[in-house]
This record gives structure tokens, C-alpha cells and sequence, in this order.
């Protein structure tokens, strides 16, 4: 899969990340995450969304930022390709990025494709299979 | 109820979409606020519900879209100008903000005054003052 | 310039389901439009016209510029349709296609994410050379009375003076109704009069008294119609004709003909039978929610009579006359009929012809085909078929996959075609048929198939299967799995990063399965079956703290607050003594690791549950009630207890996790094992 792509970028925690926007169906607002009992701290619970039970990955914990506090109509990214959403605070909108922009993640950083470089800070390329296995483990 | 406290006005909004009406309310309701009125809104889904809430509630004002199937915000004008008793109702045509040409048309068909969508707040409340405020509504 | 609305507002889900009604329903308009060719009635037109202004008045309250402004471009097109500005073409309606099409992607893209999406190249210079700058109109002289002629709309105006050219007839049907049934006898008039000819516009009439509503419906009717037995139709008071001219002549062949002032038989005081609403082919639109809470009455009513059952039996039993306990049973038997087939009945409401999807899954594969050069028809058999709405909205998606793939990598060239002895046009077949309570669709092709031999050979090359791992019985079921993918090449088409292995995800998700299978050189067949409805499982909600479960219903044996000393120590196990059984007892929120609440002191709710073999009891927080929800299963790669196999919404809004009996029973029963080794 080529870097050289559109992205979708939101911010979590205050930071900014990205995921490819082929692997995104959709935005949405349900209007509940249900807290799931024994799950790991950076699975905010359970959605339903269309009618689908999806997992919710808070990507604020899971990048190992402060845990989202629960809200009333929470954001959340729905992936293809996996049973699960991303747990966000805004979306910035859809972007593109040139490959020869992005630079490998530092190390122990967690579930990330790449880093690119921003005038303020950095926007964090998320490896979505990885970040859903990681709440697997 | 004492004749000091806020104007309570009975406003019904005709669309055929959900939506709509559902932004309209909310402009009415920010419009209530900024104004120190009271709104009651009564939403009708068609010009036929329209014209069958008309006589049965008291209704201070109509805020129509100018299309919709069946039967047209235009024709729905015609329908409440034509009847005696709604001849002096006020009565806003909401349409796209583009459509210069819908304005024309539904002071034509007989409305008071017109707004485009979206709103912005300065035109709805100057547009809602000029309809609202040349035909007080009657005192109970 | 207002701020574009996020996605995920509330207000962009209400647009995104407002803007894919308007796009079907335009999508169908043109659809109407090209079967019409060169001549489509002006109803048609218009209803086009409206539905694009629709979209274009929506998108621009949430704020979505970039879509007003293709909306806008494409609605200057159709108005200039309407209005006789430019001809009904292949071009014109062409370019229509393209705008909607463009519309579409756009929608797709706030789906997405996107905030404000906006066209690369503006629509309005793509159907540059199809729109008519704006010139000034020549204005039709009608002969109408004159406050209608004043208040008569440019639109209105153009059908007239275009009726007249076409030497049709221009009535006015002059209707007096009742205030209580107007909506009734002016909805069958419009009915009538548009069935008759065109109707042009409803204006006010002269009503006998204010507590009567007068219409006055300009029509245009062809030559030779039947004035009299439409006034009858309409129930008219009167129906008059009206001149059209042009200020310039038009060289007509024949002259206009009058018909002469009819008057109709006086309207009836009641309005008949036939004059009872009308509604299209007895079709009803019911939206959604209000099903929904019929189907959640009639399980409430369901509820209600088991619990009348109960004690009216007990209540009988000492009651002396026999009379009226025979009659009083008789009562509740049928009460317990009429209850039992109310269930049944409120669901079937949700039933739609599968229809709705197979038109739009056509116009998918119309657009498909053109953008990969396949030439292809899609015959689809069983549209009658019916299915669940929510079925049929959530199958759109896995089946316009199933389509995709049939034309990216199935249907071959027309050259390859012919190469090979096949016709140069492909085809899909799609058969829907029920089969018990499930609905299988059948996707043939009659492509270039798919070689069983390739598909393990690629399954080892991709490392799917292990170099150790025996050839499959199921070749074809590899075609399902995460990462497999036949395509030579990425394809616009089946891009995305989507493969069949998400169908099977979403139709599984949906309660269905998908197989398929092939012969190389002369097709491929997927059978996806699909529940007929979606089942609602009758199911007990229980919290713990913020958390709330559900259990199905036929896992309860009962729920009660435990008494004190009901519940006890036997054996160093905590038990709870259900008549002469003692069984295993677990707190809910220590099972699940929850925070325990501070005890309230008192009563406990207690929920004996069994599997069929064994039971356990339960302590929760509270018992909420018992609904029928509809459970959706949780993908195992979501880390949780295996007692937790998925989710449902409850009325209200909250969100019960479905707890499987069998687990849990077992785990209770387990629990309590190791507590009294502990």
C-alpha cells in the first residue's frame, strides 16, 4: 500500500493522527459507548452503529495519552475491514500526504505507520491492523 | 397570565422535509431568545396539513418552503391569501438563498416576506421584525 | 459564509439520509426520463426539477457549499428542461446523468468523513454547453380569469402556452369541499386530473361558505377527452374551459378546440367510496420508528396476557360459577390467539419488496459496466420477493460488492468475448426467492469463472495456506478470507481495499452467509442467503451499576428479590435455595470484575438463569424490564469475557451486552467450584 495517499485526520488527546481513508466507511455519532467488563483500558467499549456491534478503541489510550472521558455523542471513525471504530475528539477533515514527507515512528510509540512533521507538532500515521491487534493481546 | 410577559407567538412551519423543519424550529427558537418572545411552533408536513391546522389553531405566522411536491409552497400561499379569515396572516416563503427569482415569485403568490436558506441570524430576525411587527398579533 | 457542519453532527446524518433519498429518488426521475425518450410527460420533468432543488436546499442549510453548487448547476439544467429552453436529449439527459452521478460521489464523500466536499471541475462548466444562457421569455396571453392570471407562476405560464401549441385543451376544474374531507377530495381530484391529462396548477377557488374549501385545478387535457366524466371523477362543481394563445401565432395544423362549459352532477354532500383517500397502488409509506413501536406494543401485549394468563387461572380456580369461568377461558383463549398472530402481523410490516434494492443495485451496474468498458445486461428474477427494510438498506452495500466483482474481474472484454465463441454482451442474472423464512439471491455470470486449482495456488503464494497445509475441500471459500484477492491489477473499480472477505463480514453481521461457486470459461454463481426479518429475541435486562445486560428470555427461569436467608453457605459455596434446589450464586459485578456498589442493605434482586441442564442465580443491581431486542453479535477480535456474545440497544437508548446463558451458567458453576477450594 502506497504512503502517498488520502488520509483522514483527526485529533485524540489533543494530538493529531491520521488513518488512509480507504480503510474509513464512515463518520458517525452514536449516542452511546457501553463499557465493556475485562477489556483493556484503551477499549472504550461497545457502539452500535448502523445497527453493528462495533468495538471502540479509544486512540488516545491507546497511544498512551490520557483516557478519553466519556460524553454524550461520542465521535467516533468507523474502519473497514475490522469490527471496530476509532474513538476521536474532532476530525480536521480529509488530507493528502506525499510519501517522501513521512518519516519511520519513533521507537515504542505504539501502533504507528509513520510520523510526518507539522509546522506545529507532528501528525501520527496510525497502523490500524496493528492498533486493533494490540487491543486483541 | 399578565399582558407584561413575553409575546407568545404561534408559528407554523410547512416542509416536506424532516430536516428542514427541524432547522427552522431552531432558527425560530434562537429568534424567541434573542427577542424575548415565546414560540410555539406547530410543524405541518404538506400544504394540505397546512391548510387543515390554519382554522384550528391560532397561528401568528406561516413560515412556508417554497417546494414541495403536490402542492407547492406557491400554491399554498395562493390557498391562505384567498381565504378571508388568513387574508392578513403573515406569511414567510423559505427557499434556497440562490433563488432570487423564488423571492419574486412568492411575493407574487401573495407572501409577506422571504428568506433563504441557510439563515443568517441578522436577515431571519430583520425579516421576522418587518413580517411580525406591521401586524401585531391580537391580544387574547 | 456559515461553517461547514462536522461530519458526525447530528445534523450530517439526518442530511445523509435525507440527501441518498433524494439521489434515489432522482436516480429513479431519470431513470422515468430516458423510458420516456423524446418526449417525457412534463410531470416527470419537473418532479426531477424538485427533487434536485430538494438537494440543493438541504445541502446548503448544513452547510455543504461545495454540493448546493453542483445541485444549483444541475437544477439551471433541468430548469431550463422544463421550461422548453433546451430539448429532452440524449445529450441533455446525458449530462443530467453525469450531474447526479457527480452529486452522488460527493454525498459519498461526506459518508466519508470529508467536511466539505467539493467538486474538482465545477459542475456548472461541465454542463457548460447544455444550459441556455437566460433570455428574456416571450409571454404567453392566456385567457384565464384575471386574479388567476396574475398569480400564475413563470412554470405554471409555460405548461399553458405549451399545452395550447400542442392543441390540448385547458379547463379549469372548480371543486367546493367539505372543510372536514378537503385534503381527501382534492388529493383525488389531483389524482384524476393528472391520470386525465397534466395538471398545471391549484389555485383557490370561490367557496359557497367559509366553512367549505374551494379549488380551482388548471389541467390540460388531450383532444377528444371526456370533460364530463372527469368533472364526475373529481367530484366538480363545475369545469370550465380556458383559451391559450401566444403573443407570437403559432402556425397550428388544427385550431384549439373548446370544449364547452360543462356542468357536472352537484357534488355529493359525504364523499363516496371512491372518493376515500387515495393512496398509490394501496401502498402506505410508514416510516420505521413507528413500525418499530407497533412491534414493541404487540411484545408488551404478549407480556401482558402471559401475566393475565397466570392469574386469571389462580383467580378462577376458587371462583364458584362455572358459567363464567368457562366463558371467562373462552375470553382469554382468544385474546391469547388474536395476541399471538399480532406479533407476526407487526413485523411483516417491515416486509418490503426486494425490489427497492434490485433498482438500485441495477443503476450500480449500468454505471459499472460503462466506466470498465464491459457490455452487460443484469436480468433479475423474484423482485416481488419481500424482505426486511433494514435487510434490504444494510444488503446494498455486500451485494454491489458481489455486482462489482461479477464485472471487474468475471464479465470479459468484448473482444475476449467473442475471441472465445461467447456473445459480446455479458450477463447477470440475479434470482431472489424465498426458501422458508430465509431469502436466498442468487448472482450468476456468465464470465470467464473461476479455476479452483488457481485460487489454492495463489492461497500458497500469498501464504494463506502454510506450505504443510493439505489442499482445502472448499477451494472457493478461500475467496472469502482477509487478504485474498485474484485481481491482476488494482482496479478502480474493486479498489478501496475491500474484498469479498468484507462481504461475508457484513452479511454474517446481518445474520446471512455467501458461497460460491464456479466453472473457468463459463461463469461464476454466489448464493447469498439472508433471514427473511431480522429476529427480535424476547430478552431480560438486568444492571450492574452503569453496565446493563440482557438475557434471552428462554434462559430465565424467574427473578425475584432474595429474601434474607435465602441465600446461604453450603459447603463453603454461596447458594441460593430455588425450592428444594440449592443452587450456585454469583454477584454479577464480581464476576465481571466490576466496581462493587456499596450494599444498600435489604432485598436483592436475584435471576435464576439455566441452559437447559443446569442453573445458576444471579445477583444484580436492578431487573429493568423485558423487551424484544435485536442482538448483534460482536466480532470475536473485540477483547472481552467470553459470556459477553454481543450487543443490543434497549428502548431508551441504553445498551444491553447480551450475555450467553450457557457460559455464564457454566462459569458461575465453576466460580463457586474454586471458592470452595479457596
Amino acid at each position: 500500500m502506497s504512503d502517498d495517499g488520502l488520509l483522514l485526520a483527526f485529533r485524540a488527546g489533543g494530538e493529531r493522527f491520521a488513518v488512509p481513508l480507504e480503510r474509513v466507511r464512515e463518520a458517525a455519532r452514536p449516542r452511546r459507548i457501553a463499557p465493556l467488563p475485562g477489556a483493556p483500558p484503551e477499549w472504550s467499549g461497545v457502539a452500535l452503529v448502523r445497527g453493528e456491534a462495533l468495538g471502540v478503541i479509544d486512540v488516545a489510550a491507546a497511544m498512551g495519552l490520557p483516557r478519553s472521558p466519556a460524553k454524550p455523542a461520542p465521535l467516533v471513525v468507523v474502519l473497514y475491514g475490522t469490527d471496530h471504530a476509532l474513538l476521536v475528539d474532532s476530525i480536521d477533515g480529509v488530507e493528502t500526504c506525499p510519501a517522501d514527507r513521512v518519516a519511520p515512528p519513533p521507537p515504542g510509540r505504539g501502533a504507528l505507520r509513520g510520523i510526518v512533521a507539522e509546522e506545529s507538532g507532528f501528525l501520527s500515521l496510525l497502523d490500524v491492523d496493528r492498533l486493533a491487534a494490540k487491543g486483541e493481546g | 397570565m399578565t399582558a407584561s410577559g413575553p409575546i407568545r407567538r404561534h408559528v407554523l412551519v410547512v416542509d416536506d422535509s424532516g430536516p428542514a423543519r427541524l432547522l427552522v424550529r431552531q432558527a425560530l427558537e434562537g429568534w424567541a431568545r434573542r427577542t424575548g418572545h415565546k414560540v410555539d411552533v406547530v410543524e405541518a408536513e404538506n400544504g394540505f396539513e397546512a391548510l387543515r391546522e390554519l382554522p384550528r389553531s391560532p397561528i401568528d405566522l406561516v413560515l412556508t418552503d417554497v417546494n414541495m411536491p403536490t402542492l407547492s409552497g406557491l400554491e399554498l400561499i395562493r390557498m391562505i391569501r384567498s381565504r378571508p379569515e388568513q387574508s392578513a396572516l403573515p406569511v414567510i416563503a423559505v427557499s434556497t438563498e440562490r433563488d432570487a427569482e423564488d423571492a419574486a415569485r412568492a411575493r407574487k403568490a401573495g407572501a409577506d416576506g422571504y428568506l433563504g436558506k441557510p439563515f443568517d441570524v441578522e436577515t431571519f430576525d430583520r425579516v421576522l421584525g418587518e413580517v411580525l411587527g406591521s401586524k401585531a398579533p391580537e391580544e387574547p | 459564509m456559515t461553517r461547514p457542519k462536522r461530519p458526525g453532527d447530528a445534523s450530517s446524518g439526518e442530511f445523509l439520509a435525507e440527501a441518498e433519498m433524494l439521489l434515489e429518488e432522482a436516480g429513479c426521475g431519470i431513470d422515468a426520463l430516458d423510458a420516456e425518450g423524446d418526449d417525457p410527460r412534463p410531470e416527470k420533468v419537473n418532479a426531477l426539477f424538485r427533487t434536485v432543488h430538494s438537494l440543493k436546499g438541504v445541502a446548503g442549510m448544513v452547510g455543504y457549499s461545495g454540493i448546493a453548487d453542483a445541485a444549483h448547476a444541475l437544477e439551471a439544467l433541468l430548469d431550463d428542461l422544463r421550461m422548453g429552453r433546451v430539448p429532452p436529449s440524449p445529450a441533455v439527459r446525458g449530462g443530467v446523468r453525469d450531474g447526479l452521478d457527480a452529486l452522488s460521489t460527493l454525498v459519498a464523500r461526506v459518508a466519508a468523513g470529508e467536511e466539505s466536499p467539493r467538486l474538482e471541475t465545477p459542475l456548472k462548466d461541465r454542463l457548460e454547453g447544455l444550459v441556455r444562457p437566460a433570455e428574456p421569455r416571450e409571454a404567453a396571453s392566456l385567457r384565464l380569469p384575471p386574479e388567476l392570471d396574475a398569480s400564475l407562476s413563470d412554470y405554471e405560464r409555460h405548461r399553458a402556452s405549451e399545452a395550447g401549441k400542442r392543441g390540448k385543451a385547458l379547463v379549469l376544474v372548480d371543486l367546493d369541499l367539505d372543510f372536514d374531507s378537503f385534503d381527501a377530495g382534492l388529493r383525488n381530484a389531483m389524482n384524476e386530473a393528472s391520470a386525465a391529462g397534466e395538471l398545471i396548477g391549484t389555485f383557490p377557488g370561490t367557496a359557497a361558505d367559509p366553512a367549505r374549501m374551494a379549488f380551482r385545478l388548471l389541467v390540460a387535457l388531450p383532444p377528444g377527452s371526456d370533460v364530463a366524466a372527469l368533472a364526475t371523477r373529481c367530484s366538480a362543481r363545475d369545469v370550465v374551459g380556458v383559451s391559450a394563445g401566444t403573443a407570437a401565432p403559432e402556425p397550428a395544423t388544427e385550431p384549439v378546440r373548446l370544449p364547452a362549459t360543462v356542468v357536472a352532477e352537484p357534488a355529493p354532500p359525504e364523499p363516496g367510496p371512491e372518493a376515500a383517500p387515495q393512496v398509490a397502488r394501496g401502498v402506505v409509506r410508514v416510516p420505521l420508528e413507528k413500525v418499530a413501536a407497533l412491534v414493541d406494543l404487540a411484545g408488551e401485549l404478549a407480556l401482558a396476557r402471559s401475566a393475565l394468563g397466570r392469574t386469571l387461572g389462580q383467580a378462577l380456580a376458587g371462583a364458584p360459577d362455572r358459567g363464567a369461568r368457562f366463558e371467562a377461558q373462552r375470553a382469554f383463549a382468544r385474546l391469547d390467539r388474536l395476541v399471538a398472530t399480532l406479533g407476526p402481523a407487526a413485523l411483516a410490516l417491515r416486509l418490503v419488496p426486494v425490489e427497492t434494492l434490485t433498482t438500485r443495485l441495477a443503476r450500480a451496474f449500468a454505471r459499472t459496466a460503462a466506466a470498465l468498458g464491459r457490455e452487460a445486461d443484469f436480468v433479475v428474477q423474484g423482485v416481488e420477493t419481500e424482505i426486511d427494510k433494514v435487510l434490504a438498506d444494510e444488503l446494498g452495500d455486500p451485494l454491489l460488492h458481489i455486482l462489482r466483482n461479477a464485472l471487474d474481474h468475471g464479465i470479459e472484454s468484448p473482444e475476449e468475448r467473442a475471441a472465445a465463441g461467447k456473445p459480446r454482451r455479458g450477463r447477470v442474472a440475479l434470482t431472489v426467492a424465498p426458501r422458508g423464512r430465509e431469502v436466498v439471491l442468487t448472482f450468476s455470470d456468465d464470465g470467464r469463472g473461476v479455476d479452483a486449482a488457481g485460487i489454492v495456488a495463489k492461497a500458497r503464494q500469498t501464504g494463506l495456506l502454510g506450505p504443510s497445509d493439505p489442499d482445502p475441500a472448499e477451494p472457493f471459500a478461500l475467496l472469502f478470507r482477509a487478504g485474498f484477492s485474484t485481481a491482476r491489477e488494482v482496479s478502480e473499480i474493486s479498489g478501496r481495499g475491500v474484498g469479498l472477505d468484507v462481504v461475508r463480514e457484513k452479511l454474517t453481521a446481518l445474520g446471512g452467509r455467501v458461497s460460491v461457486r464456479s466453472v473457468p470459461g463459463s461463469g461464476t454463481t454466489f448464493e447469498v442467503v439472508v433471514p427473511m426479518t431480522l429476529v427480535l429475541l424476547e430478552s431480560l435486562v438486568v444492571r450492574v451499576g452503569d453496565v446493563w445486560f440482557a438475557l434471552p428470555g428462554e434462559n430465565v427461569r424467574r427473578t425475584l428479590q432474595a429474601a434474607e436467608g435465602a441465600i446461604e453457605v453450603i459447603d463453603g459455596r454461596p447458594c441460593f435455595r430455588d425450592g428444594d434446589e440449592a443452587l450456585p450464586l454469583a454477584r454479577l459485578d464480581a464476576l465481571f470484575d466490576l466496581p462493587r456498589r456499596p450494599d444498600a442493605g435489604g432485598a436483592e434482586p436475584v435471576v435464576v438463569t439455566e441452559d437447559g441442564r443446569r442453573a445458576a442465580a444471579l445477583v444484580v443491581d436492578a431487573v429493568e424490564g423485558v423487551w424484544d431486542l435485536l442482538v448483534k453479535p460482536l466480532a470475536d477480535s473485540v477483547p472481552r469475557p467470553r459470556e459477553i456474545a454481543g450487543a443490543a440497544e434497549v428502548p431508551g437508548g441504553e445498551i444491553a451486552l447480551a450475555l450467553d446463558a450457557g457460559a455464564l451458567v457454566a462459569r458461575v458453576h465453576s466460580a463457586s467450584a474454586s471458592g470452595r477450594r479457596a
